[in-house]
């Protein structure tokens, strides 16, 4: 069994779901990816070897995938390796990137990492609620607004409303910071990249396809789309 | 009342496929569920894709839709009427419209995603008649699904990006969709294999299940971030 074997990638993609499967089971809940390097230590030797094999399985499914591109025309080969990187990346930006998450009340900040982030003011819209806020580091400040779905990019990183926190007596709004990384924007364009030559290579498929199934009708066969493109 | 009227019509019109035979009535099916999710949208002031009701809704009416230009049969029309006939059962009722639905993300990542269901669940149909009768092209519907459920976790990563600043996180539905697009990648590839060739359209069978399993099933057994 080479590594371009098609039976290697069905083992993969089993693999995938027995570690994934197993690793939801045991964690109970929700794993955010970024929460994972951090969590990482405190979780059960189980839980770890879920999620190192699951990890895994992904990184195999992606270098399969950059292999087997390196064998194939320019769209497929363009397709199978901006794939290949988006999945690397995927697995990638949780393990190097750095998050804070915290909660604050207007006109409060906290101290994270050298940065001061601070909450000025909060309104509420029909569109929900938007909150002033800035992060200031050595002395610069850069301000912004942050609602759901609209997290505010600055140099200093990027910050995200995650919600309201009504657990004590004063509801205290929840944040995420992420500290400056390359990698979501890298991983983006890699993706769109890999939709858009995937669109040319489904329509080079199904022209194949086509033409696989108007040979075999001359031929006679009848399992046209059983025979290999 | 309305809502249960038009989804009772449609299942109606749908069944009457068994006895007319005539392919409109697909058509007919879809387009009347349609315009009960625009009549829905009017109501509530949003599109309420984000309930049970009216994504079954949307997954049937881009279910008959597809059956109707794909030309399909009688497994189609009892496969439509079984997705259709939960809408009776299930309250249209919607409490509040949540924060995080307010963007064309939304739109984008949930329409991609049922079209490509419906066309996962159709290939399956007609990988199913073509392991009993005649061969059907399903590949081909198996390729643009596919497709289309990528641009789908596309358009769902980026808004997993604006919204919650993840990506990928390990959650029930993430977990089993990405599984569903690795399942239908593996199926596609079957046929570059000559011993394993013969097990694409018994592949393609599978997807159907999985497809309702990934859709419903996660859902109402394990819940998580796309539950509203």
């Amino acid at each position: 069994m080479g590594f371009r074997s098609v039976k290697l990638f069905a083992l993969l993609t089993f693999a995938f779901f027995l570690f994934g499967f197993t690793s939801l089971f045991l964690a109970g809940g929700i794993l955010h990816s970024l929460e994972i390097p951090r969590l990482f230590p405190h979780f059960s030797p189980f839980l770890k070897l879920g999620i190192l094999a699951l990890f895994l399985s992904l990184l195999l499914i992606s270098l399969q995938t950059f292999y087997c591109a390196l064998f194939n025309r320019f769209i497929s080969l363009l397709f199978h390796s901006f794939l290949a990187l988006s999945i690397l990346l995927v697995l990638l930006f949780p393990i190097t990137s750095k998050t804070f998450d915290f909660y604050l009340y207007p006109g409060t900040f906290v101290e994270l990492g050298g940065k001061r982030v601070a909450l000025k003011e909060v309104s509420p819209s029909d569109r929900g609620l938007h909150l002033k806020v800035f992060i200031e580091k050595n002395g610069k400040r850069e301000e912004g607004e942050v609602s759901f779905n609209s997290p505010f990019e600055s140099d200093f990183g990027t910050l995200w409303f995650s919600g309201i926190d009504r657990g004590s007596s004063y509801p205290a709004f929840t944040f995420k910071l992420l500290e400056p990384t390359p990698l979501p924007r890298l991983l983006f364009l890699s993706a769109l990249l890999t939709v858009l030559s995937g669109l040319f290579y489904t329509l080079s498929s199904l022209k194949r396809e086509g033409r696989n199934v108007h040979q075999a009708g001359r031929e006679g066969a009848p399992e046209a789309n059983r025979r290999a493109p | 009342m309305v809502e249960k009227l038009i989804s009772l019509a449609a299942i109606f019109l749908s069944t009457s496929y068994f006895v007319w035979q005539v392919r409109a009535l697909h058509l007919l099916s879809g387009l009347l569920l349609g315009v009960l999710l625009v009549y829905r949208s009017f109501k509530i002031g949003y599109p309420p894709l984000f309930t049970p009701f009216d994504s079954i809704a949307l997954f049937s009416s881009l279910f008959f839709l597809s059956a109707y230009f794909l030309k399909a049969g009688r497994f189609a029309s009892l496969t439509g009427v079984i997705l259709t006939l939960p809408l009776l059962f299930i309250s249209p009722e919607v409490r509040e419209i949540p924060p995080v639905v307010k963007t064309p993300l939304f739109f984008l990542h949930v329409g991609t995603a049922f079209l490509s269901y419906s066309l996962f669940v159709l290939s399956s149909l007609f990988a199913l008649y073509s392991l009993v009768r005649k061969e059907l092209p399903f590949v081909k519907l198996l390729l643009v699904g596919h497709y289309l459920f990528t641009l789908s976790l596309f358009f769902g990563g980026i808004w997993a990006y604006l919204a919650w600043g993840d990506i990928f996180p390990l959650e029930p539905k993430t977990f089993f969709s990405l599984f569903l697009w690795l399942f239908a990648s593996l199926t596609l590839h079957l046929r570059f294999d000559s011993s394993l060739r013969r097990l694409t359209p018994y592949f393609t069978v599978t997807l159907a299940p999985l497809v309702l399993f990934v859709y419903l099933g996660v859902n109402y057994l394990f819940g998580g971030t796309h539950g509203f």
